[in-house]
C-alpha cells in the first residue's frame, strides 16, 4: 500500500522506473523538477540564456532516451548534470569553431523575441554581465547555491570537488559579484 | 563565510517560460521513444541486467562452497578406497556394508584379528 501523503512528490527513482515503462507524465515531471539545476549549470558554462536553454533540452532528451544507462535512479540529477556539462562543453567548442560570440558574452537572445525579452529584465542583464567576471566553476557553484538552493554537499558531488572547495568558490564568487554590482546589491534577505 | 547571510538573490535569472518551453519540447521529442517503450512492455533482459550483480555474487559463493566440499571430502573417499583394497579377501557383502577389513576377514576365516588391531576395531577409542 502506498503510504505517501496526497500531493507528495514522487521520488526520482520512481519517476525513472515509470519512464522506463514509457510514462510520458513521469518524463514531464522529472524534466520540470530538474530544469532549473540543469539550466543553472548550462548558463554558468555558456554565459547566455538561449544556448543554455537549447543545451538543457538536448541534455534532457538524451537522458530520457538513454534512461536505461542511469545506474542510480535516486541520483538521476547528478547523472543529468554530467550530461548537461558535456553538452555545454561541446556547444562552447562548436561556438568557438564557428567564431561566434565568446563564452563570457552576455545574453545573446534576439531582441525581437517578445517572450524572451519579457523574461529578461535589466536586473537579469546586470547579473549576467557580473557573472561573466567569474570563472566557470565559480558560476556553477553560485548558481546552484543561490539560484537553485542546493547545499554544498550536493554541489561538491555534482562538480566533483570537495565541500570546502565549493564553499570557497561560493565565497569568492559572491565577493566578485558584490564588487561588480556594487555594495548591497542583490542581497537576499528572504531567509531572515 | 556564512552561506545564508551572504546569499545572493539570483531569481532575476530564473526563467519560468524557459522551463515550460523545455518541458513541452522535451516531452514532444521523446514521445516516440516513450511510446515504443509502452508498446514493447517490460523487457526480461533489463530485469536480468538489474539482477546480474546479486546473481554473480551468489554463483561465486556456490563455487567457493563447492571447492571447500571437494577439498575436504576427497581425502576421506581416498582413505575408504584404501581400506577396501586392503580388505583383500573380505566378502563383497561386508565391504559393501562398510565393515572394517579386519572384521570382515575375522568373520570369513574365523581367525580373530591380532591384538595390535584391537585398537582399530574399537574405532580408535
Amino acid at each position: 500500500m502506498d503510504m505517501r501523503e496526497p500531493g507528495a512528490l514522487r521520488p526520482d527513482e520512481e519517476l525513472v522506473a515509470a519512464i522506463r515503462a514509457g510514462d510520458s507524465d513521469a518524463a514531464s515531471e522529472l524534466v520540470g523538477r530538474h530544469f532549473r539545476a540543469a539550466y543553472a549549470v548550462a548558463l554558468a558554462l555558456l554565459g547566455n540564456r538561449m544556448d543554455a536553454e537549447d543545451v538543457c533540452q538536448d541534455a534532457f532528451v538524451r537522458a530520457l532516451e538513454r534512461i536505461d544507462e542511469c545506474r542510480q535512479p535516486d541520483r538521476f540529477v547528478f547523472w543529468l548534470l554530467q550530461i548537461v556539462r558535456n553538452r555545454s562543453h561541446n556547444a562552447r567548442d562548436y561556438r568557438r569553431v564557428r567564431s561566434g560570440p565568446s563564452l563570457d558574452d552576455v545574453d545573446a537572445a534576439g531582441p525581437d523575441d517578445p517572450v524572451r525579452s519579457a523574461a529578461r529584465g535589466e536586473l537579469g542583464e546586470r547579473l549576467l554581465a557580473a557573472l561573466a567576471v567569474l570563472t566557470p566553476v565559480q558560476r556553477e557553484v553560485v548558481l546552484l547555491k543561490d539560484l537553485e538552493g542546493w547545499d554544498h554537499r550536493a554541489i561538491a558531488h555534482a562538480l566533483g570537488i570537495s565541500e570546502g572547495m565549493s564553499r570557497q568558490h561560493a565565497f569568492n564568487a559572491r565577493r566578485a559579484l558584490r564588487e561588480a554590482l556594487g555594495p548591497g546589491a542583490l542581497e537576499d534577505h528572504s531567509h531572515e | 563565510m556564512n552561506d545564508d547571510r551572504d546569499r545572493f538573490d539570483l531569481s532575476a535569472l530564473d526563467d519560468p517560460a524557459a522551463r515550460l518551453r523545455t518541458v513541452n519540447a522535451v516531452t514532444a521529442r521523446v514521445d516516440r521513444v516513450l511510446r515504443a517503450r509502452r508498446e514493447r512492455g517490460p523487457q526480461v533482459w533489463l530485469a536480468l541486467a538489474r539482477w546480474r550483480v546479486p546473481v554473480l555474487a551468489g554463483a561465486t559463493l556456490v563455487a567457493i562452497a563447492s571447492l571447500v566440499v571437494i577439498v575436504r571430502v576427497q581425502p576421506v573417499v581416498a582413505a575408504r578406497r584404501t581400506d577396501a583394497a586392503s580388505a583383500g579377501s573380505a566378502s563383497t557383502l561386508a565391504q559393501a556394508a562398510g565393515v572394517p577389513a579386519s572384521v570382515a576377514n575375522w568373520v570369513e576365516t574365523g581367525t580373530p584379528p591380532p591384538a595390535a588391531n584391537a585398537f582399530d576395531l574399537s574405532g580408535g577409542r
